[in-house]
């Protein structure tokens, strides 16, 4: 009897993308939602992976290789998955139910050291020019939409802050 | 000029002049040219002839009314909160985080943090412990990912004064420093600061987080974090008092 082939990984997305590799992590920020993403080796080799072409099982194997995990397809999944969430896919993977983190450690059995190596994509929003600023007046903090309040101080006060009351931001005690 | 931006400023009080250039962001100089990206105006109010009638002080940047207020200091405090964002935002060549920076023997600390994190008051205490002072506002990254001063005097909240180390006066040109230490951390009363290190990668999101420009120049602020961080260590967690953390970074510990 002859074993099913292995599926082939999807495409990464690659338009749309900055990429830049940093030792052996990849932070990607994607300029459409604004939102930076850093791979860490695990994830960077298995998105570099994502070409249409390499197997889920080769991938498995070049994980074993380079980080000496084992050859488990589930961790190519559940890389796939996360990516596939950061939206750094072009295609959808098939669909195949992937095991929590923690159940993913005890499958494989891996101590606290080794479940460091395991894919992980973690992802932040970028922040606006105006959400990085140190202190606004009571006239800017008022101007600002309530999602840009985050409680910035107000300039030369030391007790108040920008903070977002029902549809508006205002100044009031931080 | 400042940061490669040409800026312009005008009033139609010249007795507010030396109010307004001590807002001005560091290390600006006249500018040879008229044109300017971007103009600031500022109309100085105060009491008319009529009795009990005082006139507003406005602000415009462009032609767009930035603040408007009877207490003069407001809207001069708009005029430099508005500047120095634009700036952060727009300068060539430089990379501004929200951070507080120290030097550190021939290092930088960059302490990344949004306001009221207690980041100015590690940098004070980092001070009394023998560090240089760079900036308790922007980390100010050329393209090499070495730290440049941002030197405005240093604001503690609670109204204590700060370090005689923080004095930005008669200060010698300051030289730029690769990053040797990122302190990702925020005060939380009674925590005891320990960090977790994180991995250049982590620590690049944890500074693009507090990066100015990161929607408008993200492929520059990815490749200026990446060479900043290039050889640096970074940590993150709580901590409580700011001397546990002087304590650890000056015994190597971070």
């Amino acid at each position: 009897m002859r074993t099913p082939p292995s599926p082939v990984m999807p495409r990464a997305r690659t338009r749309g993308l900055v990429i830049e590799r940093l030792a052996d992590e990849t932070l990607v920020y994607d300029r459409r939602r604004h939102r930076a993403h850093c791979l860490n080796p695990a994830a960077t080799l298995v998105w570099a992976c994502c070409d249409g072409r390499t197997t889920v099982a080769a991938t498995a194997a070049r994980l074993e290789r380079a980080l000496t995990l084992a050859p488990h397809e589930t961790l190519v999944w559940a890389a796939l998955d996360q990516l596939a969430r950061a939206r750094l896919l072009a295609e959808q993977p098939a669909a195949v139910a992937v095991p929590s983190r923690r159940e993913l450690i005890r499958r494989l059995g891996l101590g606290a050291a080794a479940a460091v190596l395991l894919p992980v994509v973690e992802s932040i929003v970028s922040p606006t020019a105006a959400q990085a600023a140190s202190c606004f007046t009571a006239t800017q903090c008022g101007t600002l939409s309530p999602g840009q309040c985050t409680g910035q101080p107000i300039c030369g006060s030391t007790t108040d802050c920008c903070v977002q009351r029902g549809q508006r931001c205002s100044a009031k005690k931080c | 000029m400042s940061y490669g931006l040409t800026l312009g400023i005008r009033t139609t009080d010249p007795r507010v002049l030396d109010a307004l250039v001590r807002r001005l962001p560091p290390g600006w100089t006249p500018a040879r040219t008229r044109r300017v990206e971007r103009l600031y105006s500022l109309i100085v109010g105060g009491p008319t002839g009529a009795r009990g009638i005082r006139r507003l002080n406005l602000v415009y940047v462009d032609e767009v009314r930035l603040a408007r207020s009877l207490e003069l200091d407001d809207v001069l405090h708009a005029f430099e909160s508005d500047l120095a964002l634009y700036v952060a935002e727009h300068a060539r060549g430089r990379l501004f985080l929200h951070a507080g920076v120290v030097g550190w023997g021939d290092r930088a600390i960059v302490i990344p943090g949004a306001s009221m994190s207690g980041k100015s008051r590690l940098v004070a205490a980092l001070l009394e412990a023998g560090a240089t002072y760079y900036s308790d506002e922007y980390a100010v990254l050329d393209g090499r990912g070495r730290v440049h001063a941002y030197p405005r005097p240093l604001s503690l909240r609670d109204g204590a004064s700060p370090p005689p180390a923080a004095s930005t006066r008669r200060r010698a040109r300051l030289a730029p420093l690769p990053v040797g230490l990122v302190v990702v951390t925020r005060y939380r009363a009674g925590a005891r600061w320990r960090p977790r290190a994180l991995s250049p990668g982590r620590a690049g999101i944890e500074m693009l987080t507090h990066a100015v420009a990161a929607r408008r120049r993200p492929a520059a602020a990815l490749r200026v974090l990446a060479r900043a961080l290039s050889s640096a260590r970074a940590f993150r967690g709580a901590r409580g008092e700011a001397a546990d953390v002087v304590g650890a970074v000056a015994g190597g510990r971070a």
